[in-house]
């Protein structure tokens, strides 16, 4: 520019000169608004300390809740087999067997595969290795909440006794004839159905428990001659015919008390003092018993309430976190490419391509929350069911390209005009939508405690809101709604979903809770124009947890 | 970015000075460079803060007194862009001066501002001819003040406009997007504003034939 001549311009150049480009362009403000902007910092500074403690308060009250659930259904579970207990303990002060109930009833929770031999060792009858069927019935009856066996000592008493691997000895009282003691009650409980440690050493004075022979006490000198390991040889027999030391045990049962002491010390002279104690409390355990204390006399309980189904529909409330990935493929969509009065910019050809590969490769998942409330109709026995509801999700992902793709990709002209390789843009996104699932679903509604559910089916979801920010450049901020005229993405898509876990109910109470993996996959793209055809598209998915409450139970009593 | 970016490398501008950005208020002898002053403001020096607002607001002021009708309205716009400065000054990568970067924030802020108060703000033309024949200016026949109410007393849409366009650059594309109105409408708007812009300057200073 001559310097002799004043510069002149169009009236664009004139306020530009004057307005952007002059030292004059300087205006300095009030001394009040810096002490109205540093007034905003830290109002604004002490709100992001007050979230920040709003989501410490809601983190320790979901600790608490989640911890108090987790105690109360422990506390729950704890309760339910009170009965047992307590008569364990009252047998354990009544009948000088310290460890006779508790023990027996552990070994009654074991599996029992028939024995064939009599003369078992005492640590195997304790594991329940031996049993006969006939305490496989009572086992199976003890479990039955409505039946009772018969424990009464009218013929007779048999006493139990086992010995656990450790050393532990149990003893319990049983009935003196097992088939009898097999044949269940309604409405009745006693002893008995928490007596199957008889598996482990049963004698039988009763006459017809000798010629049933189901049980048998195998507790004699002979055992030692078949092979067994040194000890306390305890003998169950499934069967008469099956039982090679049922005379044996026929023969032992005439024993006294102490014979059998002075047999158990003589097989096991390893450690006399202490098997002699043993013995001791196990010749003590093999006398007679007269009859059945006061405190384990028979107990008569309320009829079971009738279950009756509750209504059809159920209602419940989830949430999810899951790991979203949009999986967005740009590769049809043009570059835009930014320009201004002065200059433009024409991409190179296959430039598309390439940035929306780089897009891909630094496309990485983000997290997806869904809130649903929905509502369950039962079908047929209870178990199943579909389910349909509504549901607001929001998803996050984030991308790193040197063109930012927010909804339509652009270019930053400083970088293209000057030549120069672009830098990695990162750029951030926020999907909202609302979803209309309908699942069919697997539970027990009847089964309080832990159980399985499981669940499968398809939703329709509506596309709210994509905002998508690139970092360092606020004015690139897109956000598209379904009234925006245009949008790349879709206003209404489709997916599937699945989901499994488990369920906690607890007794008494109207509600579950859920808690288990959840995967969903979209069946249509995100993006409106994918280039590719149906099978060949790029879809979204996702991966996570989610945790939900049932209001409502399956079963009602009346 | 949609933004045509950063402008002034394309007008031919020298990268600016701190004195330069500094014109109305001097910068202390202690002054920090530009990184280093942005570092402290990261960590929460808030003597940093001030100086940095200290370096660019007068130059902020300028360009909010471009988009306000008043000096308050600008103000208010200059505190609004500056707390979104300090609130997202993490995200600035440093690929372009602060200058540029703050200055497009101030421009967002403004136009913030204008839609909230866009209801408010009744629209009248005045009496003006359709087209005005293209004219040369001067420069230095016209003031920074008078050039400054000039643009001030244009209606809220075609300052926008105006400023958006013939100033800071960006297409008329663009400036659909960012008023939400067709790119023929801020193609004709502008096209108003330039006319009322020729008809007021001939009145301030007659050109020179």
């Amino acid at each position: 520019m001559n310097p002799s001549t004043p510069p002149k311009g169009s009236l664009e150049d004139l306020f530009r000169y004057h307005l952007l480009e002059s030292e004059a362009a300087a205006v300095a403000p009030r001394p009040q608004v810096w002490e109205q902007v540093d007034t905003n910092l830290l109002l604004a500074q002490n709100e992001k300390y007050r979230r920040r403690l709003a989501a410490y308060r809601w983190a320790v009250a979901a600790s608490l809740l989640l911890a108090s659930l987790a105690g109360g259904g422990w506390w729950h579970s704890q309760r339910q087999a009170p009965a047992t207990a307590t008569l364990a303990q009252a047998t354990t002060q009544q009948t000088a067997a310290p460890t006779g109930l508790a023990t027996a009833r552990r070994a009654a929770t074991a599996t029992p595969p028939a024995s064939t031999s009599a003369m078992a060792t005492a640590h195997q009858a304790a594991e329940g290795f031996t049993t006969s069927p006939a305490l496989s019935t009572v086992r199976s009856s003890a479990i039955d909440p409505t039946a009772t066996l018969l424990a009464t000592t009218r013929r007779g008493t048999a006493t139990a006794a086992s010995r656990h691997r450790h050393g532990i000895y149990a003893g319990a009282i049983a009935q003196p004839s097992a088939d009898q003691a097999a044949r269940p009650t309604p409405g009745r409980r006693t002893l008995a159905s928490y007596a199957p440690a008889s598996e482990a050493l049963v004698t039988g004075t009763g006459r017809r428990a000798r010629r049933t022979q189901s049980v048998h006490n195998g507790w004699a000198p002979g055992s030692e001659a078949s092979g067994q390991p040194a000890g306390l040889a305890i003998a169950v027999a499934p069967s008469a015919p099956q039982s090679q030391g049922g005379d044996q045990g026929a023969g032992a049962e005439a024993a006294p008390a102490s014979a059998v002491a002075g047999t158990f010390t003589a097989l096991t002279g390893a450690e006399p003092t202490a098997e002699a104690n043993l013995a001791a409390r196990l010749a003590s355990l093999l006398r007679p018993v007269a009859g059945l204390p006061t405190s384990l006399a028979e107990v008569a309980l309320a009829p079971a309430p009738p279950l009756e189904l509750a209504p059809r529909w159920q209602y419940g409330a989830s949430y999810s976190a899951s790991a979203y990935n949009p999986n967005i493929e740009w590769a049809k969509v043009p570059v835009v490419v930014a320009s201004n009065a002065v200059t433009s910019y024409q991409p190179p050809t296959g430039f598309t391509r390439s940035v929306a590969a780089e897009y891909r490769d630094n496309l990485r998942t983000g997290l997806s929350q869904r809130l649903s409330l929905w509502a369950t109709r039962r079908l047929g026995n209870g178990r199943w069911g579909l389910r349909t509801g509504l549901e607001l999700s929001q998803n996050t992902a984030s991308s790193a390209s040197s063109v930012a793709f927010v909804g339509e990709p652009v270019a930053d002209l400083s970088y293209l005009q000057a030549g120069l390789v672009p830098r990695l843009q990162r750029t951030s996104y926020r999907y909202r939508s609302v979803s209309v699932p309908a699942e069919l679903r697997y539970a027990n509604p009847s089964k309080t405690g832990f159980s399985f559910y499981g669940r499968i089916g398809a939703m329709v979801t509506a596309l709210l809101s994509v905002r998508s920010e690139v970092e360092g450049a606020p004015e690139a901020t897109r956000t598209y709604s379904p009234l925006a005229g245009s949008t790349p993405y879709r206003h209404v898509s489709a997916g599937l979903r699945g989901g499994a876990g488990m369920q906690y109910r607890p007794a008494g109470h109207q509600w579950s809770l859920n808690f288990g993996p959840v995967a969903e996959m979209g069946i249509l793209s995100l993006n409106a124009d994918p280039s590719q055809d149906f099978w060949g598209q790029q879809r979204p998915y996702s991966f996570g947890l989610e945790a939900g409450m049932e209001i409502g139970r399956g079963f009602r009593l009346q | 970015m949609s933004a045509a970016s950063w402008p002034a490398f394309s007008l031919g501008m020298a990268k600016p000075t701190a004195s330069k950005l500094t014109a109305s208020r001097p910068t202390p002898a202690a002054a920090l460079t530009e990184e280093e002053l942005i570092d402290s403001c990261l960590a929460g020096q808030q003597t940093a803060q001030k100086q940095l607002y200290e370096r660019y607001s007068a130059r902020m002021m300028a360009v909010c007194l471009r988009y306000a009708q008043t000096t308050f309205e600008a103000e208010d716009v200059l505190q609004e862009g500056f707390v979104t400065v300090f609130r997202t000054l993490g995200s600035f990568r440093r690929e372009c001066p602060l200058e540029f970067w703050i200055r497009r924030i101030m421009v967002n802020a403004a136009l913030r501002q204008h839609r909230r108060n866009a209801p408010l703000v009744a629209v009248s033309d005045g009496d003006y001819p359709e087209t005005l024949a293209s004219e040369e200016f001067t420069f230095s026949n016209y003031a920074y003040s008078e050039l400054l109410a000039v643009v001030q007393e244009l209606a809220p849409r075609y300052r926008l406009v105006f400023n958006l366009y013939a100033i800071e650059g960006y297409t008329h594309k663009e400036i659909g997007e960012m008023l939400e109105i067709s790119e023929g409408t801020s193609k004709s708007q502008y096209s108003r504003a330039r006319v009322v812009l020729q008809t007021k300057l001939a009145r301030l200073q007659p050109p020179i034939k």
